[in-house]
């Protein structure tokens, strides 16, 4: 799961990412996540560095990437690393 | 009264709107018609995307890189008052023109009576020229903004933005475009363009109601609204990112998938091809109107050096009754008056009687620009429908 600033972001990392042709699905983002933007885009594990990849090109403004566990997501990089 | 309506009031609002715009809206309002980045279904993240894509759309039309930094504002006044308030919120001195619409002048008396900024006006000349050294030449050491339309909205006058810019340096650039986005080629960034206020309803060929602010990187502006965004809502601290900070409640989403049905339509055509298409109207206008007895055409009268604005008076004509005649007796749609621009009139010499402009648009066509020259010429020649009735309205 990948976290935004703005909604413009989250649409902009989808659009992206569709030219890409790498699968995303638009979220709310869920509760456990702390984000700017209600939204979120859901990603294969296996693109995480992919997707970083674009959304950096790109300027967009993410602020989290989450790993999914039995236990919750958690944060395993953020663009501040 | 004739039914069939020739519209040359597009400087005011584009008529008829771009293939599409009016299919849009009504799919948006059917099929969609959800707040964007609100909710997190479906619909909601559908209006999102509509806001997205016309900010990509925009951005591409202004020759600006980053959509993010386009602010979408219910009109260019919106858009204007957010820059000039928030530039000038200090106080400090700004440098305009004699050419401005009241949407930047207002705002700036407004600032001066509230906040003491010192405005500076450099005259246009008569054609609505004004030199970018004369504006360099006001500059001052706590001088905050230079504020100048890209064309004037009353003849029509096309300001050199990119030499302006380069004669004022450092100094942040304001440039209203509501007359010329869509209409003229713009590259906000390759002319260093800091703000650029645009009309969504006008040469965007999309609503009214829509509008927006281009904001370049260095450019803090606080906003004028705060409010719900969509985003960091766990806090009563507004935004600080664009767009969200100057984006404040539910925006008019309906509109803006009009507008973004309107910059698509540019998009394919090209600002050029319309540009070409309304510097042959103007120029067909200017011709026929310089050989009417009578009448005055005022501004720089060569169409390479303008938009579709011409603005005329007839001698021995009101100005207000040139423009009610040209309604009811050809359908012949026009704007009279000060077109809200009594500095430009008194700049030109038509304060305060005022000019009528005659404006077409991407959809124009020659032989219309024909027709509306005969009743021009019939109206001067006082050979009209109103004298042979016998009686003056």
């Amino acid at each position: 799961m990948v976290s935004f600033v703005s909604i413009h972001d989250v649409t902009k990392a989808e659009s992206r990412l569709r030219k890409a042709e790498l699968w995303c699905d638009m979220v709310p983002v869920p509760r456990e996540i702390t984000s700017d933007c209600g939204m979120a885009l859901m990603i294969m594990a296996r693109d995480a560095d992919q997707v970083v990849s674009i959304a950096d090109g790109a300027k967009v403004r993410w602020d989290g990437l989450w790993a999914r566990h039995k236990s919750g997501f958690k944060l395993v990089r953020s663009p501040r690393e | 009264m004739t039914d069939a309506v020739i519209y040359l009031d597009n400087a005011a609002t584009s008529h008829p709107k771009a293939p599409g715009v009016a299919e849009a809206m009504g799919r948006f309002l059917s099929e969609v018609d959800a707040n964007p980045g609100r909710s997190g279904h479906r619909l909601s993240a559908a209006a999102s995307r509509i806001l997205f894509e016309c900010r990509e759309a925009v951005a591409g039309l202004l020759g600006v890189s980053d959509s993010g930094r386009i602010v979408f504002t219910p009109n260019t006044t919106a858009a204007l008052n957010i820059a000039l308030q928030g530039m000038l919120r200090d106080g400090g001195h700004v440098v305009t023109t004699s050419m401005e619409h009241n949407s930047v002048m207002r705002p700036l008396t407004a600032l001066g009576e509230r906040s003491g900024v010192e405005i500076t006006v450099v005259d246009a000349d008569p054609a609505g020229r004004t030199a970018p050294a004369a504006i360099a030449r006001a500059l001052r050491p706590e001088t905050r903004l230079v504020a100048v339309n890209h064309a004037s909205n009353v003849v029509g006058t096309i300001a050199p933005v990119r030499a302006v810019k380069d004669a004022i340096g450092n100094v942040p650039l304001l440039v209203d475009a509501a007359q010329t986005a869509g209409a003229v080629p713009i590259d906000a960034e390759g002319y260093g363009i800091d703000l650029l206020a645009f009309s969504g309803h006008k040469s965007l060929l999309g609503p009214q109601g829509t509008g927006g602010l281009y904001v370049s990187p260095g450019i803090e502006l606080p906003p004028l609204m705060h409010g719900g965004t969509g985003s960091r809502s766990e806090s009563h601290s507004h935004p600080d990112f664009l767009p969200d900070m100057l984006e404040s409640g539910t925006p008019n989403t309906v509109g803006i998938a009009g507008l973004l049905a309107g910059v698509r339509y540019l998009a394919e055509r090209g600002v050029a091809d319309v540009r070409r298409h309304e510097t042959e109207l103007v120029r067909r206008l200017l011709d026929g109107l310089g050989t009417i007895r009578g009448v005055t055409v005022y501004g720089i009268c060569q169409p390479a050096e303008m938009t579709a604005a011409v603005s005329i008076t007839v001698e021995g004509v009101a100005t207000d009754k040139l423009c009610m005649r040209l309604d009811r007796e050809h359908g012949i749609m026009v704007r009279g008056g000060l077109h809200c621009a009594p500095s430009a009139h008194r700049t030109i010499g038509t304060f305060p009687d005022g000019a009528a402009r005659l404006s077409p648009g991407p959809f124009t066509t020659a032989d219309e620009i024909g027709r509306a020259l005969s009743a021009v010429g019939e109206i001067a020649a006082g050979t009209g429908r109103a004298r042979a009735a016998g009686g003056a309205r």
